[in-house]
Formats: C-alpha cells, structure tokens, sequence
C-alpha cells in the first residue's frame, strides 16, 4: 500500500501534534522540573518537524513534475495506490495471514491452539494454492511440532479450549 | 587480559555438550533460514528468541551466535546458485558470484565465500577480544553524560550513516523511541501513552515488537508476491570438490581479506550500520583501489573477497559497543541487548569486571561456532540445490506460526500476539512507503537508556546545556554528533540545489 509523502508527513505531524497535547496531560510535580513530559514532548516536536519536512519535501517534488512538459508527473505520483503485487492475487494471503493471526488473538482463548492453528494454517495454504492433502498434512505436522516445542518442552501454557483433558 | 582461571572457567561453561548441541542447531537453522530468499540473519535470530528466553544466558548466547554468523554466510548460497541474495548482506556481490558459476565456477565461487567468510570472521573475532576489555576499561569512568552522548551517536549514525533517507530514517527512529516512552516513566512512575491498557503499563513488549517487524512483516510481504511470482530458474548442478583452487584464490589476495575485515570490523562496531552496509562499502572500496575496475561486476572473485570478509566481520564488531556500552552495533545486537535485560546480564562495563568468565564464555563461543561455519557450510552447500527446492508457500505459513507462538511465549499471554500484529502491520507499511525498519528497533532498545541518562544529566546540571560538555570525553563524543548532524544538514541542502527540484523554485 503506498500512500505518498505528503500524506504520511501530514500525520505525523497531527500524531505529533496530539503526542504533544497528550504529554501535556501528564502530571508534573513541582521539585522536579523534568518529569514524564519531557522526552515524549521533544519526540512530538520532532515528529511534527519532519512531518512538515516530509509534506513540504514532497509537495515541491510534485509542483516540479507538474511543470514537467511530460505531463505525466502526477500520474507516476499518485496519492495512494496499492501495491501491484496487492492487485494481481495478493490480497487474499495477505488477509488470511491477518486473520490467522486474529483468529490467534480472538479464538484460541475460547477453543484452543491446536484447532485454531490447524484450520486456520490448511486455509492459508489452501490460498497459497497447495494441493488439499498437502495443505492439511503439512498444516497439521506444524501445529503439532509447535505444540511439543512449546507446550512440551518449553511448558508454554498454550490454550487448550476445547481439548482440554484430551491432551 | 584476563587470567587463565577466567579463561579456565569459561571454558567449562562453553564446553558443556548441552551447549555445544545448542550452538550447532542454531548454527543448522541459521544456515537455512539464511539461505532462504527473503529470510534474514535478523529474522533467524527473532525467531530463535522465544527458544532461548527459556534457556541458561551461555547457551542462549550461543545459539543466536551461531544462528547469525551461519545466516550471514548462507546468504550466499541462493546469490550464486539462483542470483537472488539469501540476506541483504549477500548483495553487494550476487552479481559476481551469480555470473561465476554461469562460468561454470560455482564451487570456487561458493568455496571462497566460505572461507573467506571464516577468516574475516576470525579477524572481527580478534578485534572484538582486543579491543572490548580495553574499551570496558575505559568506559568505567563513565558517567551519564557520556552514555548520553554515546546513545544519541547511535541513534544519530542510524540517521545519516545506514540509511539513504535521512528524513525517513528519522521518522523511524522517533517511532522507536516514542514506542520506548509506552510505560511508567523512569523518573516518577507516571503512565505514559498506555490508554487505560493495564497491559502496556510495563511498557511494550520488547521480543512480540521485534518478531512482529522483524518476521511477520516479512511474511506479509512474502505472502502477497506468491500469487504472481514468476518460477525460478533452474538451478546449476554442483558436483566436485568445494574448496579447489580457493587456496590459491586467498594466497593472491590477502590484502583484499584483510582490508575487507577492517573495514567490516569498523562499519560493524560503528552503532545502527551492520553486515549489509560493510559489505556494500567494503566492495566499492576494493573496486576504488583495485587494478580491474571494470571486471567487477561480471564474476570477478576480487570485490567477492573483500565484501564476504566484511560482512562476517561486521558482525564480530556490532558487538563491541553491545558488549562495552549496552548500545547495539546492528538490529542482530540491538536483540541480543533485549536478550541479556532479560537474562539480568545488563550489558556495560561492569560485566567485564563481576563475571568476566561470562565474556570470555562469549568470545569462545564465537570462535567455536566461526570454525564450525566451515563444515555446517560445506553440508549447505551441497544440500542446497534440495533446500532451496522448499517452496516458499509452504515456508512462509510455517514462519508465521512460529511468530504466533513465540510472541504468545514471551508473555504467555494473548497480549504478546496483539504487540507483535500492530508492529508487524506497522513495520510493512512503513517499509512500503521506504521508510527503514531498523532504527525502530534500535530506538526501542536504545529509548530507555536514552532517557535515563538524558533525565539523570538534566537534573543533575539542572537543565544547563553545557554540562553536556564540560567533561573531556563527553565533549569529544558531543562534538561528534555535532558535526554528523552539521555536515549531514548541509550535505542534504547542497544536494537539494543541486538536483532539478530546488532549481525550479
């Protein structure tokens, strides 16, 4: 996903801007001069510095494209586009590895490693277009291994949800 | 130098079969993930934290010693084999070693890569055992001035030295310092940033962050070119002996070995710049001074000597001031600072004088899994053209698991996934629009020392600015980063009249 410069600079300008008002709300006390605010406050005033470098960096990139005879500046600079890569069958494994990883968050507190880490990687490989045999195969032999790696040997609690006395 | 007892000691500790066996997995998996395109040294050694956060401090050192020596050389392997470098430190000279074996000189090709890279890792070995107690030594007298110079040189150099875009660089690292900030403030235990979370007040998680940036991030990017990648080439056959003719190959050039080391050593210790930049400049300088300029480029072994010493010997340099100071040479040292906080072996001089056996265990380590890259070498080598044969559909998906449980691992909570999500998205849109990840991590590592030792010198001159230089070492490191910001600012304005932009206004 690119956005451009300006874009970007201008957020990090309004990021530093609430960092800022935020840091202002800390509580200071009054034997200390430098408090919690302190260093927060300078990393805001740089964010808002380079944010307006950035913004006016690439605004004056764009003005001398568009004086360019070409006149195909601000086509080759759009403001956002997505990556190409995104386009052309990307996305779905982008959003399966994303939604692996929510479901990690999300489910497995309620049904456990095992199943959500067996369904959700076939799903994955299923989209990287593996054959189903494979898929599921090589899908359960990873959540195994990382199982006995983790719960095993290392006696990371991994949920267990739903199996649960099973294991 | 230290006494034969330390040595003695230390030796017993490295010894153990445990950590030996420790030091050659690693070392195995190092060798694959780094020769795996679009896995890194870095991302190896993410991956292996989770493990050794459960390990002893000697045998945790060196498996991630192991891991990140073996990853940098295998990155070699697909540069020469498939033209597309197995880490970015292998880059600099994938057009040299691809077109060498297009020669049909593979073997030589791989072979003196091998053991250059050996030797150039034996000499930042060298330099490290030299030059880190000296150093240790010199750094007890510092005070908090001094460290504040130190960190703001480390942040400075991620700016302006390892870095195209200075202004996107920077950017990155106020990110990490500001991630740094989430928590308890140091000075009065005031929250910070942490938006009624109960979770952040410990601040963030270090290890989930990297692994978030550092692997998952590169899963993503990975995932989304597999639809639409094209098959690669097919692979040249390798058969016959490794190592013939590369004797010869590094008797005519020891000039080139060792200055390639040097200058890897140097850029290695140098705070924010690692293997990849060593290896870029040790080969533009070996083709500066070289009698054939013109063959570089078309699989000429020269510039393959210089940058493959550079790279192996960048990493023993990063660890200096990882060692000596607590400052990271590389994103591989800024993990092994977080390693060693969580291992209460706080990094700094004082290491050097209450458990000197436990350096010493490390410069051991080195030079045992340095000497060990030649034989796990030679084995990857020749398993390459069936390694390489691992699809990364199937790769990539096994990756992102690992990260799953390792970042769930460090807080043995979901939390631990949620960290690792938001910086992986973070640090794969950040990478897309060119910003550098790097200086996150080192801003993250660094914030808190930061901030200390900036607070500390604040309120001890109470906000008077020159205190900063009233001390000769501290004014001699400040003046440093003075003049690296000075000359950097009036390098990028020149450059900026210069270019059609400026001259159009």
């Amino acid at each position: 996903m690119k956005i451009t410069d300006a874009l970007l600079g201008g957020f990090f300008l309004l990021l530093g801007a609430l960092m800022l008002w935020q840091a202002s709300l800390f509580p200071t006390f009054a034997s200390q001069p430098y408090g919690a605010a302190f260093l927060p406050s300078i990393l805001a005033s740089g964010f808002i510095l380079a944010g307006a470098l950035l913004l006016v960096r690439d605004l004056r990139l764009r003005r001398a494209l568009a004086k360019g005879d070409t006149g195909q500046g601000d086509d080759s600079n759009p403001f956002f586009a997505w990556n190409t890569d995104l386009k052309h069958g990307g996305a779905p494994a982008l959003l399966a590895v994303l939604g692996n990883v929510l479901a990690h968050i999300f489910l497995t507190p309620i049904i456990g490693f095992l199943p959500v880490s067996i369904v959700g990687l076939t799903l994955l490989f299923l989209i990287l277009r593996l054959r189903p045999w494979v898929a599921i195969a090589i899908a359960i032999a990873t959540s195994l291994v990382c199982w006995w790696l983790f719960v095993g040997l290392l006696r990371v609690p991994l949920p267990r949800g739903i199996l649960d006395g099973v294991l | 130098m230290a006494s034969f007892d330390i040595i003695l000691q230390a030796l017993q500790l490295v010894l153990d079969p445990r950590v030996l066996l420790t030091a050659f997995l690693a070392g195995a998996f190092g060798m694959f993930v780094g020769a795996m395109p679009g896995l890194t040294a870095t991302m190896a050694t993410a991956l292996l934290v989770p493990l050794t956060f459960f390990m002893d401090p000697i045998p945790a050192l060196a498996a991630i010693v192991a891991a990140s020596g073996m990853a940098i050389f295998a990155g070699d392997i697909p540069g020469a084999l498939l033209r597309i470098p197995g880490t970015p430190a292998s880059a600099a000279y994938v057009e040299d070693s691809y077109k060498l074996t297009m020669k049909g000189r593979l073997n030589e090709a791989l072979g003196t890569n091998l053991l250059v890279s050996c030797i150039g890792g034996l000499i930042g070995i060298a330099v490290l055992i030299v030059a880190a107690p000296l150093l240790a030594e010199f750094a007890l007298r510092f005070t908090s001035y001094e460290y504040f110079w130190l960190a703001t040189l480390g942040l400075s150099c991620a700016i302006f030295v390892a870095s195209s875009d200075a202004l996107k660089a920077g950017v990155a690292l106020l990110i990490g310092l500001t991630l740094a900030t989430v928590g308890l403030d140091p000075t009065t235990g005031v929250p910070r940033f942490t938006f009624g979370q109960q979770n952040l007040l410990a601040g963030i998680e270090f290890i989930p962050a990297m692994i978030g940036l550092f692997a998952l991030a590169e899963v993503m990017r990975g995932v989304i070119r597999l639809n639409t990648g094209t098959k690669p080439a097919p692979m040249p056959s390798n058969t016959g002996p490794l190592f013939k003719g590369v004797g010869g190959i590094i008797r005519r050039h020891p000039k080139n070995i060792a200055r390639g080391s040097l200058m890897g050593v140097l850029i290695g210790a140098l705070p924010g710049a690692g293997a990849d930049i060593a290896a870029w400049m040790a080969y533009a300088v070996s083709k500066r001074f070289s009698k054939t300029p013109r063959k570089y480029g078309t699989g000429h072994v020269e510039g393959l000597v210089d940058a493959s010493a550079a790279n192996n010997a960048a990493i023993g340099g990063s660890w200096i001031p990882a060692l000596v100071f607590g400052i990271p040479g590389d994103s591989v040292t800024a993990i092994v600072i977080g390693v060693l906080y969580m291992k209460g072996m706080n990094p700094g001089p004082m290491v050097f004088i209450q458990n000197p056996q436990l350096i010493y265990a490390v410069f051991l380590i080195f030079i045992l899994t340095t000497l060990m890259m030649v034989p796990l070498g030679w084995a990857a080598v020749k398993a390459a053209k069936q390694v390489l044969l691992v699809p990364s559909r199937v790769l990539l998906p096994i990756v992102m698991s690992l990260c799953i449980v390792g970042a769930f691992a460090m807080t043995n909570s979901v939390f631990g996934i949620v960290i690792m999500l938001a910086i992986g998205i973070l640090g794969w849109l950040l990478e897309e629009n060119g910003f550098p990840v790097a200086p996150i991590i080192l801003g993250l590592v660094l914030g808190p020392m930061f901030e200390r030792m900036f607070m500390t010198s604040m309120i001890k001159s109470d906000g008077n600015l020159l205190a900063f230089f009233e001390r000769p070492i501290a004014a001699g490191l400040g003046v440093c980063v003075l003049l690296i910001w000075v000359f950097s600012i009036i390098g990028a304005l020149r450059q900026r009249r210069a270019t059609p932009v400026g001259a159009s206004e």
